[in-house]
């Protein structure tokens, strides 16, 4: 009897102590679902996220790789012919905003708030901060030079802003240039990079090399629009001493043999084959020799030669053509570990090419640039033997002194083979450039006025979910419009 | 919170020896502080935030009438009609909330925004002139709208039911009768059933060989950059892939909103209760035997190919169709007793 009572007051007494417990959030809350990550996970997806987008099938493949003619359809033609899936734009956009910029820009806010000194043991402050700032400025000219006008300014506020208002193209590469020069002096070279760097490891000094040489790409598309703050821009870059000049320095994702970590056209090339080797490409590099055609394409599996399929046929047109007639994507280009491309030191000696053409302090002449830019995407593509390099580049049809047209015309095509695999930059360069080669649609365009597009179309999103900013912004544009800074 | 207010006027009427009754309901509720997760432009670095946002007003009439026509001592027939008709309105959201989306699928999205019933379908929808003729432009294919429109919505008109019941002494036979009037549905397998040249319809009467021209008239643009009609019907031959491809539901969302009206023949069901003189010896008694069906078949309905009745579901997610399986029809035998 007195084991029982003893027993009972000893159950009540557990039961009150247990029924108000002070831990109670503690309790609550799930280990499993961290509410904080820290800034390295949020940069290494950042920057993984952002290359798996540009090389997705759709946004990278079917929209801007054919948009710049590298690539023509076998199937589902209608991208070639410049009708575009609305659904990629929405899906791009909003993985852009929501993903990377949004993680970069928490990077960002972590490490200025309140308890910034919480997150230093993760790279000084400064350092994750310029980092992340010159990746949101690679980001947003990789979206206003899709769509012109975007929200910059106002965007990634979160729900004290669900309706960012959009800033004119001019604005944002105003704001572009403002966000890498505060990138360039915020940043502590001497200091520690941060953690979860993928592209460069955390070295500050190769991040500064980035930041000058984004900042030259960023000058040197406005040069048309706004000469004077463009040439102020470039020549600081290129006076800077810290450029990417050599593919040692190139600011390169790497993707991995297996999956996950692979490149996402080789996943995608796993289950089907929507694309070949466009016409515009193959005739173009078959006409100069070019030892890059190996590279970039495999020869016609029916004929042994290099053969182009024709850019922008219909549905029933494409349909007809049987793979094996064609030219495919060369294996080094389907293979998982190609490597997501953020910048390549081809570009900033085409760009130094360019500033010495416009009478701009560049460092050496546009000759000097365009030869060292061709050897040095050549040897990036695994091409070293200098002696084909030099042959390459003595032809007439090559060489900077003989080759047909005016500076943009020469500088232009070569850019243009020289980018293939970077097809956005490749499509904006042939806007401002102008540099032909080109063709219309085989079978007609489906979309504008039969020309390339000057630019997508927003995202159908935008239209319910920020309507007024959207039809603000969206005056004035449609395929054809130009860019801000396309004025010839 | 969820606020929620009901008011209901309910007379209930019985007449004739209560051989009929009326039930006739009419209601107002109104909702509030509806809790949602509100899609948001992704510029803001988010694509949703969890609001208590807006208002719904729910209208509406429900009206039950039975019966008994027949009744004697052998014989009995029951016969009853429901009906219910609802009209719903999201009346506002939160401030700064122009709309919700629900979700978004091939370029459809359903969404509410005041001012029409929650769920509605948003997409291109054909252009049209001042006599309802499709507009076409000079190659032969429909225009559609620049910008996305109300196509449908996923809330029925009317909704209701006839059943009836017929008892002959140890026989009975019932039957049951439902339909829905109105409501939209967006069928992906009509849509990519088309593009991808599976349908019937896509090798219906040479239309591989010769193509086809759409009805419809050919429009022109004028100096307000609108597209009016010329008065000149089409007559620009198109083949049959692109037609299935640009002037169906992928590029121009309202070709596969379809009216999820319907009548089907729900239940039928026949009973026979063995008498007790026949059962009188054996260890059983009310023994009855009977067969049954039910979704037995759909009467009328307005979609082809499908069920409009597969995509509802208590979610506000519904009203898309794609690949789905039919509703199994069911019938059964049963035989009844107790020990």
């Amino acid at each position: 009897m007195n084991k029982q009572i003893f027993f009972m007051v000893g159950l009540i007494g557990a039961l009150a102590f247990t029924g108000c417990r002070k831990d109670f959030e503690e309790i609550n809350s799930n280990p499993n679902e961290p509410t904080a990550v820290s800034p390295g996970f949020l940069l290494t997806s950042a920057q993984k996220a952002t290359m798996d987008r540009v090389y997705d099938s759709f946004w990278g493949s079917r929209r801007a790789m054919q948009t710049a003619q590298y690539w023509s359809s076998n199937q589902y033609s209608n991208e070639s012919r410049y009708q575009y899936r609305d659904d990629t734009a929405n899906s791009a956009w909003a993985s852009f905003y929501a993903g990377p910029l949004q993680d970069l820009q928490t990077i960002i806010d972590l490490n200025s708030g309140d308890n910034a000194a919480d997150y230093s043991g993760y790279g000084d402050n400064v350092n994750q901060i310029a980092v992340c700032q010159l990746l949101q400025a690679w980001t947003f000219q990789h979206l206003s030079d899709a769509f012109g006008a975007i929200p910059m300014s106002e965007a990634l506020a979160g729900v004290s802003n669900t309706t960012p208002g959009y800033d004119s193209q001019e604005a944002v590469y105003n704001g572009l240039l403002d966000l890498i020069d505060g990138a360039l002096s915020g940043m502590n070279v001497s200091g520690a990079g941060p953690q979860g760097d993928q592209i460069y490891g955390g070295d500050m000094a190769q991040w500064a090399k980035f930041g000058n040489s984004l900042k030259l790409r960023v000058a040197m598309r406005m040069a048309d629009v706004n000469p004077g703050a463009a040439q102020a821009a470039a020549e600081a870059a290129l006076s800077s001493g810290s450029i990417i000049a050599g593919n040692e320095d190139n600011a390169l994702f790497s993707y991995l043999s297996g999956a996950p970590n692979n490149n996402p056209i080789n996943e995608d090339a796993k289950t089907r084959n929507d694309f070949a080797a466009s016409n515009t490409m193959v005739d173009y590099l078959a006409s100069l020799n070019d030892p890059r055609m190996g590279v970039y394409f495999s020869p016609s599996v029916a004929s042994g030669e290099y053969v182009g399929e024709t850019y922008g046929l219909s549905e029933e047109n494409a349909a007809l053509t049987p793979d094996d007639a064609v030219s495919q994507r060369g294996a080094g280009i389907l293979a998982g570990n190609l490597a997501g491309i953020y910048f390549d030191a081809a570009q900033t000696h085409f760009l130094a090419a360019e500033a010495a053409e416009r009478g701009w302090a560049s460092i050496l002449s546009a000759e000097e640039h365009y030869n060292a830019a061709i050897g040095l995407n050549m040897n990036y593509w695994g091409i070293d033997d200098q002696a084909a390099i030099d042959a390459y580049l003595a032809q007439e049809s090559v060489a900077y002194s003989t080759a047909d047209g005016a500076w943009n015309e020469k500088i232009g095509r070569q850019k243009w083979v020289a980018l293939y695999m970077q097809g956005y930059e490749g499509w904006a360069e042939y806007r401002r450039l102008d540099f032909g080669l080109l063709q219309a649609c085989a079978d007609g365009a489906l979309q504008g006025d039969g020309s390339v597009p000057a630019r997508f179309e927003y995202p159908i999103d935008e239209q319910t979910l920020n309507n007024a900013n959207w039809s603000a912004a969206s005056a004035g544009n449609s395929w054809n419009d130009k860019m801000w800074w396309d004025v010839n | 919170m969820l606020r929620f207010v009901f008011q209901e006027v309910n007379p209930e009427l019985s007449f004739f020896l209560d051989r009929l009754h009326v039930d006739l309901t009419y209601y107002t509720s109104t909702t509030e502080d509806l809790i949602f997760n509100v899609p948001v432009s992704a510029t803001s670095g988010y694509t949703s935030t969890v609001l208590n946002a807006g208002k719904t007003e729910n209208k509406g009439i429900e009206l039950s009438l039975s019966g008994t026509p027949v009744q004697t001592e052998n014989f009995r027939w029951d016969i009853g009609l429901n009906l219910a008709k609802n009209k719903n309105q999201l009346v506002e959201l939160a401030d700064g909330v122009e709309n919700i989306r629900y979700t978004s699928l091939f370029g459809v999205t359903l969404e509410a925004r005041p001012g029409e019933p929650l769920g509605t379908f948003y997409g291109y929808d054909f252009l049209y002139d001042d006599d309802g003729n499709k507009l076409v432009d000079a190659d032969g294919y429909y225009l559609s709208t620049d910008e996305v429109v109300a196509i449908g919505n996923i809330l029925a008109d009317m909704t209701g039911g006839v059943y009836t019941d017929l008892q002959y002494k140890n026989l009975s036979f019932s039957a049951l009768v439902d339909f829905q009037k109105g409501g939209s549905v967006h069928s992906y397998s009509n849509q990519w059933g088309k593009y991808s040249g599976t349908l019937a319809e896509t090798a219906e009467n040479d239309i591989r060989e010769e193509g086809i021209v759409v009805e419809g008239m050919v429009a022109e643009m004028n100096d307000d950059g609108e597209y009016v009609s010329t008065g000149v019907a089409n007559t620009s031959n198109i083949s049959a892939q692109s037609h299935f491809f640009y002037n169906q539901g992928y590029i121009i969302h309202a070709a596969d909103q379809y009216d999820a009206s319907f009548i089907k023949l729900r239940e039928m069901r026949l009973d026979y209760n063995l008498p007790a003189s026949m059962t009188s010896g054996l260890p059983f008694s009310n023994i009855s035997i009977g067969v049954y069906g039910r979704n037995l078949a759909i009467l009328h309905k307005n979609v082809p190919h499908i069920d409009p009745e597969v995509a509802t579901s208590s979610s506000n997610i519904q009203g898309f169709e794609g690949g789905q399986l039919p509703a199994e029809r069911t019938i059964g035998f049963n035989l009844k007793f107790n020990l």
